[in-house]
């Protein structure tokens, strides 16, 4: 039974461990040169499609969803929601510009060290005209999501190099959920998306990380609706038999720091069409 | 035998074989429950809590405000062990993830 000093110990070791290891550019390089070997004939700006740039059979079949593609109604709502002024007679464009901002996140917060997603930035944007925030679960926020991602299309993934402690901790903590083995199935993020990654586990082809934030939010069909990164990491976590975490947890922004910092220089194409 | 004997070892049967009140079962359970929410929050803290032992925590409660104490009892080992396993992982992985690929 682990008493409290052990307890401590362990956390310890990972705030210890948090710096010791940081190279975030060696990182990317060794990811990358890792799917070059994997799926050599699938050049790196590809990977922003997803599973649909190593599995062709599921490629044509979503290009030929992207005719009617079932996320457009999200965007048309979510183009209303951007629009609608607050009681106090501002808006998102307040602050937001013209919406088209999702490739300006995630970053971390100078001031705070948290890593601050789009969504976190809405609801501070609420927060700052005396809106009640929108809940991280809700259609609301991932429909308002979709129009912003729809919006910042073209635009290419620039996380800055993580530098400062705080970018370094919030990378490596990234990165050490992405590592960590989990759950009662024992699995880490990098199990399936690395080491097996391109094989079928189920009914699903396994992605690669390199290209993993770039498309959402997505309308899941099996979703039936659009929804965020969160919430397919939660998925991912309860399919392992890990408890998984609240949307927008500390755990779950840093994980998104990360993989979009792996993604840097990859078009920003969401939100987009999955299984 | 003397009178005495014969009923100072009825008595001691009767002690040893009395059965628990249901008041005992109880408060068994509750202790039971109270050590597996321990070790959930446990695992918890450490960020690798699992989905089953929050299930079997869950049955365990329900069991024991049904008043079905041996359930509870079953239930709450079973999240026990299953917090235990994961607390187990839990100090395994804060020096294992630093060892796999792609960047190792």
């Amino acid at each position: 039974m682990m008493r409290i000093p052990g307890l401590i110990i362990t956390l310890l070791s990972g705030v210890i461990s948090l710096t010791a290891w940081a190279d975030p550019t060696a990182d990317r390089a060794a990811m990358r040169e890792f799917y070059a070997k994997r799926f050599h004939d699938v050049p790196l700006e590809a990977h922003k499609d997803g599973v649909y740039a190593i599995d062709a059979a599921a490629r044509e079949q979503w290009l030929e969803l992207e005719d009617f593609p079932p996320y457009e109604i999200a965007v048309d709502e979510g183009a209303e929601l951007y629009a609608e002024p607050f009681a106090n007679g501002k808006g998102y464009a307040d602050c937001f510009g013209d919406g088209a901002v999702k490739h300006e996140y995630p970053y971390v917060d100078a001031e705070t060290g948290e890593v601050i997603t789009l969504e976190v930035a809405i609801n501070a944007c609420r927060a700052g005209h005396d809106e009640a925030p929108l809940a991280y679960d809700g259609q609301t926020l991932a429909t308002l999501v979709a129009y912003m991602a729809y919006e910042s299309r073209g635009n290419t993934v620039n996380v800055a190099t993580p530098e400062t402690d705080a970018e370094l901790a919030a990378y490596t903590a990234g990165k050490r959920f992405y590592q960590s083995r989990r759950g009662q199935l024992d699995f880490a993020c990098s199990n399936c998306h690395v080491q097996i990654v391109g094989n079928m586990l189920r009914a699903e082809r396994l992605s690669a990380s390199v290209g993993h934030v770039t498309h959402w939010p997505v309308y899941r069909l099996k979703w039936q609706e659009v929804g965020g990164l969160h919430r397919r990491f939660q998925e991912c976590n309860s399919q392992v038999g890990a408890e998984p975490l609240p949307m927008q947890s500390e755990a779950y922004r840093n994980l998104e720091y990360f993989l979009t910092f792996m993604a840097n220089g990859l078009e920003w194409n969401g939100p987009a069409t999955r299984k | 035998m003397p009178r005495a004997i014969i009923l100072l070892i009825c008595l001691g049967l009767t002690r040893t074989f009395a059965p628990h009140s249901l008041a005992d079962d109880a408060a068994s359970a509750a202790a039971l429950i109270a050590k597996a929410e321990a070790k959930y929050q446990e695992s918890e803290t450490l960020g690798f809590a699992w989905r089953n032992a929050n299930l079997a925590l869950t049955e365990a409660r329900t069991a024991h405000d049904a008043q079905k104490y041996s359930e509870a009892e079953a239930a709450a080992r079973t999240s026990i062990e299953l917090s235990e396993a994961a607390i187990i992982q839990a100090r395994h992985e804060a020096e294992a993830w630093q060892t796999r690929p792609p960047f190792n």
